[in-house]
């Protein structure tokens, strides 16, 4: 008998569960043992990456005609709760994620024909990576307030501003810069343009040294009147903000597939712990003060996974998510740093050193509050569709 | 149904605006009572409702500011030659 029974697929097909099934058998055979050296140095992972690519994980919901996977967003995202149950590194699985709701899907969605034939091959097998830059340093919470500018020339658009906490960057291929190209009203006015991180007067430097998420790179994108032509616009001038949103609601609700994940493997970690650490003259779960912790674990991960999937059902549907995707990034990123500051206590000395994977996956955890609009951001949207 | 009617049905009925009976034409809409993805979600519907292009250099407060600035700028553009 494993330690914990594997969750109950119960909204799933058949064919949809034995996909996970066979997502996590592959996520296990990528490399464990250098996480940890990884995440000490901040070093990334690109043999898994282009691992994970040559699997069909970065491309799985574009087309197959542009090299993707054709898959529906319910099995997309039991494909990436199975990778963040069963891969160790989860700056991986964000950057995964990251590359995927920022470049795969806008192109996928938006792009030209043109555009998808360049750029969706190579970034769905993992060739090339992917990265959006919308964050800037007055901008964050408040992303349409962003003050970089695109102005209209006789050879294109002329791009100028400074970008920064933009996850991929260092290792990016390909760069979606969100930048002004006039006044408008509220998320109107701003413009997404395909930038080769190559192009002449676009500088990715100040690599970020993060809490978590170690092995997923960030850093800042510098924009020196770099000119791009008019076929580099993503979708419409003036409808970046459009841009911007879809990837916003494919990444809250996939994202946190994987922090299900991650709290599976948390859970089932800590299960096997409390049954083979004996304190007192028996196995420490046999303790209530453990077995609550490790109960509420697993009421976290039922009850996360059905609020994921329930955005996958209706984005599958063709409705909007946007209050559901709130909802599930609000709860399952509040809920994994929940489990895991638990999941430390649980493994008590142990689980404040870095020999365990307890430590990593806590720091790992907390940023689910904070990037793809924070728990306070969610909690807004939440109210303002309730009325207030 | 004119045009600010049909606006403000949509507004109150998709957009889960509590005291959406209270919408008037020259309620300020933008930071009060649509955020920017109730925006976004607006003007998709007027472009489909009303079977207008909003250009980008209309996406402006001052068409899109109310209900009645929204409404003029649609019967301009559906208005015949």
């Amino acid at each position: 008998m494993s330690v914990a029974a594997p969750p109950m697929l119960e909204w799933v097909s058949p064919e949809q569960a034995a996909f996970y099934d066979t997502v996590v058998a592959f996520a296990r055979t990528l490399p464990r043992d250098d996480v940890r050296s990884l995440d000490r140095d901040a070093g990334f992972p690109r043999e898994s990456w282009l691992r994970c690519g040559r699997f069909g994980i970065h491309g799985l919901p574009a087309p197959e005609e542009y090299g993707g996977g054709d898959a529906d967003v319910v099995s997309t995202i039991l494909a990436l709760e199975a990778l963040g149950y069963g891969c160790t590194d989860n700056g991986l699985v964000f950057s995964i994620n990251a590359h995927m709701w920022t470049s795969v899907v806008p192109i996928w969605q938006f792009g030209t024909d043109e555009q998808r034939r360049r750029w969706l091959p190579g970034l769905c097998s993992g060739e090339l990576i992917g990265c959006h830059a919308m964050t800037e340093p007055d901008a964050g919470s408040d992303p349409f307030s962003l003050t970089a500018s695109a102005r209209r020339t006789a050879e294109g658009f002329v791009l100028k501003g400074r970008k920064t906490f933009i996850t991929n960057a260092p290792v990016a291929d390909l760069v979606i810069i969100f930048a002004r190209t006039s006044e408008g009203i509220g998320p109107y006015g701003i413009t997404a343009f395909l930038v080769p991180s190559d192009s002449v007067g676009i500088d990715v430097t100040g690599e970020i040294d993060k809490m978590g998420l170690r092995t997923s790179p960030m850093s800042e994108v510098a924009l020196d009147n770099c000119l791009v032509p008019e076929s580099a616009v993503l979708g419409r001038v003036g409808r970046g903000g459009e841009v911007f949103q879809r990837s916003m609601e494919w990444e809250r609700a996939c994202i946190m597939a994987s922090q299900v994940g991650l709290m599976r493997r948390t859970m089932e970690t800590c299960i096997e712990y409390a049954r083979e650490r004996r304190q007192f003259g028996q196995p420490i779960g046999k303790f209530g003060a453990i077995a609550d912790k490790i109960a509420d674990m697993r009421v976290s991960i039922d009850a996360g996974r059905a609020l994921v999937l329930r955005v996958g059902r209706l984005m599958d549907q063709g409705r909007d998510a946007t209050l559901e995707s709130a909802i599930a990034k609000l709860f399952v990123s509040e809920a994994s740093v929940r489990a895991h500051l638990d999941a430390v206590q649980i493994h008590g000395g142990y689980g404040y050193t870095r020999e365990f994977e307890i430590e990593r996956a806590l720091r790992d955890a907390i940023g689910g509050r904070i990037y793809s609009g924070t728990s306070e951001i969610q909690r807004r949207i939440i109210a303002r569709r309730l009325g207030l | 149904m004119d045009t600010a009617t049909g606006i403000r049905e949509y507004i109150r009925d998709e957009l889960l605006v509590a005291d959406g009976s209270s919408l008037r034409d020259d309620t300020p809409l933008w930071g009060g009572v649509l955020d920017s993805v109730g925006l976004m979600q607006l003007i998709t519907f007027i472009e489909e409702r009303f079977g207008v292009d909003i250009g980008d250099e209309e996406l402006t407060s001052a068409h899109f500011g109310t209900i009645g600035d929204i409404a003029a700028l649609v019967d301009r553009k559906v208005a015949p030659a």
